[in-house]
């Protein structure tokens, strides 16, 4: 072969062999904290209720990481971390580990390897678990050395982050647990609904309604689907607002047994398949319970779908940026069942401390930081995160003024009920298990009393699991 | 150099004795055998064999990843085996299921495919880059895509039969029942065409003209000359692709994940995805590792019986194979 | 005898006999043309949705069902991809790019060296290791992961002072010692099949045993080395799993974890991605098209002459 002769051949290879060699020697590896410094501190003189500027004394040259689940958290992060750094001049560096479950794992192997970021957020299904097995810092300590005052915070925030009654994590978004209706409101005012986009218009419905509403906005076209009036959601989350709101429960509050013989229990679900299977009022449900999310938000833009089991990002996802104006819609509470009230399960992004942390006097800076309003409020307008669980961020005018739905998700967010969390910390396993169980349920092949037996064989399954330690 | 080596061939007592020829020839091979494949032995040892006995140890051990592994003797083998993991011996049946029907209709149609390339037809080097397409793809993307196409309601699949008049198109992936074939499409779609098809297609243009012309000669028809002719000359292609699909069948894992996360109710639960789950959400990794165990005893089981029972049928043109 | 002869018959023999197994009469070229045309189909038409889906504007990408073709080519979706934020894709390609160059030239290196060692040499324990060899085609990487994402750290962290997790050693080491066991076995049995009469006709002349793999096999081998390259370059550029344990830093990610990275990021609040997961997926296929599609004579070429198939 002239062109390529063996001279060149191995020419060419060695000089692409040098290349990713020298690359290779170029990665650094992951920023291990530059400390050149001791890193006890001595802790701010003056507490910092009401303080706006946070001015601790920190050891210059220290720096932090920070791990978040990338994406639209990890954007607004960055800033975050931008702000901090001028605010305070403590450098800290984000980290993303990828979207949940991904993000979970890496959490831990980070642990093993002894790599994991300084702070770490964490939420209510999982955060349990890692206390447990010692991957969190107390945050206890580190209040009381930084007298830090407590009372802005709502408890029951504060208690479900907490195990034993020691503190791991501090509230840094909450909301109720899914909890919430994205409507359409031309739609379902052509259905006959005198609903606005005001999201309290929506605020009395029941879930009868609701069904009424889904079946009388479903719309064929030439024999093929046209128009769904709602679409359910199949995960643990969305399912358990259904259930609080007939007063069923899938745990009793213990966690050790279930509670799904209750004819409540059997009321909600049925309440489910009817949506699915029988008024068929709703897309088909995907094979596991995230598969539909994109396709929701898209039929829902797309004006296919009247309404959506959604949460406080129903605000944002699918946005006005993607509606565009073409119809009027916003995010309302989801409605209330014949128990009397709404199915809640308080959900708190939490902000933990890493329990192997070399700065953990720093991180709790950020931390308090990240909880200040003025800090907070920015973040929640862009749609980056939740509202934290303190007066001061629920009650903030700006929000009630300035979002779409924050005034009716500020009241759910202190009243929900608490989360169920099984004895032995075991969410994640118990979630992804209901998630599969009804699936044939949903799909029609089988009613729910006939799921039941072999469903529940396998949730007490994971609650008599001892607690991974 | 030449009269060194000719001394070295005569015996060791001769003439000069240099520093180079210290070694006898015999020796010297055997070292040189040794140096050249050092570099694989080395890896095989370090990246292979290390981490497979560190693994066949924490089989053996309850470790969650952040703790000390402690020794737990036989309980993860027989947490598994006996069923009191309730989902091993469903994602093993699922995974077999998934195989069974995979590789005799993979393998089929790749042939089927090799031998239509083989045709000498104009344009054969673009279909073949067609057919090889889908296993180029990465999963991510084959996923999304395929997620779409199935989507009951508004998916091109269920619109293309509406068209051809089925009023309520199957719901595919989201029904326990149609799952597991839904996938097995998609696993079709990706291998069809891929290695296996390449390897047929070198396998057929081996077979000499000759031998078809003379059967042709002698009146055999197209079919026959199929059956009597090519089929048992490319045995051996057959064997090495039924080797190769049957293992990477067994390690379906990835379009699992990204279309079906193991639903709807498990029908898509593969052991894989079970050996991950363990390995990488619940952080049991004594167990996960139990698990891969076993699943690497049944691949050797099965390619050892394999290559036992090819004995029978596969055909080599020089005799035994060295 | 000269050097020239055994070349000779050698050269015959790697001549392919170009054989055809005949269709029945009664399919006309015509319907083999058909055929072909529809198999072609098939595989190409999911990806056809992909291509137009790449094509459309956000706007576009979220009708039901979606059309077939777009209202009006976005090719600006492609160059939007690299000005995304939180999304690195020139980074990410490049990377993917070095990291599987840097695989290829280390499978390459290694596995002529190993196949050679198993071919030309007769030394202890040669037979066991080969059955050793073949045996790990059969290894799950489950089975192995673990440990060795543990080595990975522990070890340069002990050697060197700072671990390896994170960087692109784990996906490129092992490469280098061995490449794996399908280029060494293709290798090997390619090796076997050049005439040794070569080989002592070189020693005659005064060649050590490099200068016989350098002059003698490898200008021989260049089909199984195409192949060994192509099948190198396939696997580490689309291997998903390994970068998706090893590597944690997004800047760090090769194409294919950026994608799943991308793909999730589909799922927040702002402007829908699909469109532009398709255009990425696009740009992700297509080195490999063209690889592909330039090699292939080559790649056939080298199976077949390897004597893989039989």
């Amino acid at each position: 072969m002239p062109i390529l002769s063996r001279r060149r051949f191995i020419t060419g290879l060695c000089l692409a062999a040098a290349i990713p060699v020298l690359e290779a020697c170029r990665q650094a590896p992951p920023a291990a904290p530059t400390a050149a410094v001791s890193p006890t501190s001595a802790p701010t003189t003056a507490p910092l209720s009401g303080a706006t500027t946070a001015a601790p004394v920190a050891s210059k040259g220290v720096e932090i990481e920070v791990a978040t689940r990338g994406g639209t958290d990890g954007d607004i992060m960055e800033n975050s971390v931008k702000t901090f750094l001028e605010q305070t001049g403590i450098k800290v560096k984000h980290v993303s580990y990828g979207p949940e479950p991904e993000y979970w794992a890496k959490v831990q192997s980070l642990n093993a390897t002894k790599q994991v970021a300084d702070v770490i957020w964490a939420s209510t299904g999982n955060l349990h678990n890692f206390a447990n097995r010692g991957l969190l810092a107390e945050l206890d300590p580190l209040i009381r050395a930084d007298n830090y005052d407590l009372s802005d915070y709502v408890k029951a925030g504060l208690d479900s982050l907490s195990l034993n009654g020691k503190l791991y994590g501090m509230p840094w978004g909450g909301h109720p647990g899914n909890g919430g209706l994205l409507y359409n409101a031309d739609l379902l005012q052509a259905a006959g609904y005198k609903v606005t986009d005001d999201p309290e218009s929506v605020s009395d419905w029941t879930y009868d309604t609701l069904k009424e509403a889904a079946v009388k906005a479903t719309k064929t076209k030439d024999g093929r689907p046209d128009v769904f009036g709602y679409s359910p959601g199949t995960d643990f989350l969305s399912l358990n607002n259904v259930l609080g709101a007939y007063g069923a429960r899938f745990m009793s509050p213990d966690g050790k047994n279930l509670t799904m013989d209750t004819p409540e229990f059997l009321a909600a679900m049925n309440w489910v398949r009817d949506i699915f299977v029988v008024s068929k009022a709703s897309p088909a449900p995907g094979p596991d319970a995230t598969a539909t999310g994109n396709t929701q938000n898209e039929l829902f833009a797309s004006s296919k779908l009247a309404s959506v089991l959604t949460g406080y990002w129903g605000q944002f996802t699918p946005g006005e940026k993607v509606i565009q104006g073409k119809f009027k819609w916003n995010v309302a509470l989801q409605p209330k069942g014949p128990a009397g009230k709404r199915g809640t399960a308080l959900t708190i992004n939490g902000m933990t401390v890493s329990a192997i942390s070399k700065h953990k006097d720093e991180a709790w800076q950020f931390v308090k930081w990240l909880m200040e309003p003025e800090n907070q409020v920015p973040i929640i307008l862009a749609g980056g995160s939740r509202p934290a669980l303190r007066k001061k961020v629920l009650d903030n005018p700006r929000l009630m003024s300035e979002m779409k739905a924050h005034k009716v998700f500020a009241k759910a967010i202190v009243e929900a009920e608490p989360w169920q969390m099984p004895a032995n910390y075991r969410w994640p396993e118990f979630n992804s298990t209901v998630s599969q169980i009804f699936a044939g349920v949903w799909a029609g092949t089988e009613t729910v009393e006939q799921a039941l037996p072999e469903g529940k064989k396998k949730l007490q399954a994971v609650l008599d699991k001892p607690a991974i330690d | 150099m030449t009269s060194q080596l000719l001394t070295d061939r005569t015996g060791p007592s001769l003439v000069r004795v240099q520093r180079r020829s210290r070694l006898s020839p015999r020796a010297r091979e055997e070292l040189a055998g040794w140096l050249w494949t050092s570099p694989w032995l080395l890896g095989f040892l370090l990246f292979v064999f290390g981490p497979m006995l560190a693994s066949l140890y924490l089989s053996f051990t309850q470790y969650a990843v952040g703790s000390t592994p402690r020794v737990i003797g036989l309980d993860n083998f027989v947490r598994a085996l006996s069923g009191k993991d309730d989902l091993f011996w469903p994602s093993m049946g699922r995974t077999v299921e998934y195989a069974l029907v995979m590789v005799p209709i993979g393998i089929s149609l790749s042939l089927l495919a090799a031998t239509l390339l083989n045709q000498s037809l104009k344009g054969t080097a673009i279909y073949r880059t067609l057919f090889f397409l889908p296993s180029l793809t990465p999963v991510v993307a084959a996923a999304v895509i395929w997620r779409w196409l199935y989507q009951p309601d508004f998916g091109a699949i269920n619109w293309l039969l509406w068209q051809l008049g089925v009023d309520e198109g199957p719901r595919w992936l989201a029904k326990p029942d149609s799952a597991l074939p839904s996938l097995m499409v998609i696993g079709l779609w990706t291998s069809v065409g891929g290695g296996a098809m390449l390897i047929f297609l070198a396998g057929l243009q081996s077979v000499p003209r000759e031998l078809h012309d003379a059967a042709a000669i002698d009146g055999a028809n197209a079919w026959q000359r199929f059956r009597n002719v090519t089929l048992p000359l490319i045995t051996p292609t057959i064997f090495f692709n039924l080797v190769i699909g049957i293992i990477a069948a067994l390690k379906v894992f990835a379009v699992a994940v990204l279309a079906t996360q193991g639903g709807p109710n498990y029908a898509t639960w593969f052991f894989n995805l079970h050996l991950y789950n363990y390995a990488f959400q619940f952080f049991e990794m004594g167990y996960a590792s139990a698990l891969a165990w076993i699943f690497f005893l049944l691949v050797v089981t099965l390619t050892y019986l394999n290559v036992r029972w090819s004995r029978r049928w596969v055909y080599y043109e020089g005799g035994d194979r060295p | 005898m000269s050097a020239a002869e055994p070349l000779v018959t050698f050269a015959r023999a790697i001549a392919p006999p170009r054989s055809r197994q005949q269709f029945p009469g009664y399919l006309s070229r015509g319907m083999l043309y058909a055929i072909a045309t529809l198999g072609a189909v098939v595989f190409m038409g999911p990806f056809f949705f992909a291509l137009s889906g790449s094509l459309k504007s956000a706007a576009e990408i979220h009708i039901f069902p979606p059309p077939l073709v777009p209202s009006q080519p976005e090719w600006g979706n492609y160059v939007r991809l690299f000005e995304m934020p939180g999304a690195y894709f020139a980074r990410w390609y490049l990377n993917s790019i070095i990291i599987t160059l840097a695989s290829m030239v280390g499978t390459i290196v290694s596995a002529c060296a190993a196949a050679y060692g198993f071919s030309r040499f007769r030394w202890g324990l040669r037979d066991f290791f080969f059955i050793v060899l073949l045996s790990t085609l059969v290894l799950p990487e489950e089975v192995v992961i673990i440990p060795k994402f543990l080595l990975f750290h522990y070890v340069p962290e002990a050697l060197f002072g700072h671990t390896w997790i994170d960087t692109w050693w784990p996906l490129i080491l092992p490469s280098w010692f061995g490449g794996g066991a399908f280029s060494v076995f293709l290798l090997r049995q390619f090796f076997l099949q050049i005439p040794r009469d070569l080989d002592e006709a070189a020693v005659i002349d005064g060649a050590n045993s490099w200068q016989i793999l350098w002059k003698i096999l490898l200008p021989l081998a260049k089909p199984a080395l195409a192949t060994v390259a192509i099948f190198s370059f396939l696997t580490h550029w689309n291997d998903f799993f390994h970068p998706l344990i090893y590597l944690s830093t997004v800047e760090n990610f090769p194409m294919s974890v950026g994608l799943r990275w991308f793909q999730q990021l589909a799922n927040d609040p702002g402007e829908p991605r699909e469109h532009l997961l398709m255009a990425a997926s696009m740009l992700m296929v297509l080195p490999c098209v063209v690889i592909f599609f330039t090699m292939q004579r080559y790649f056939v070429r080298g199976i077949v002459l390897s004597g893989i198939k039989g």
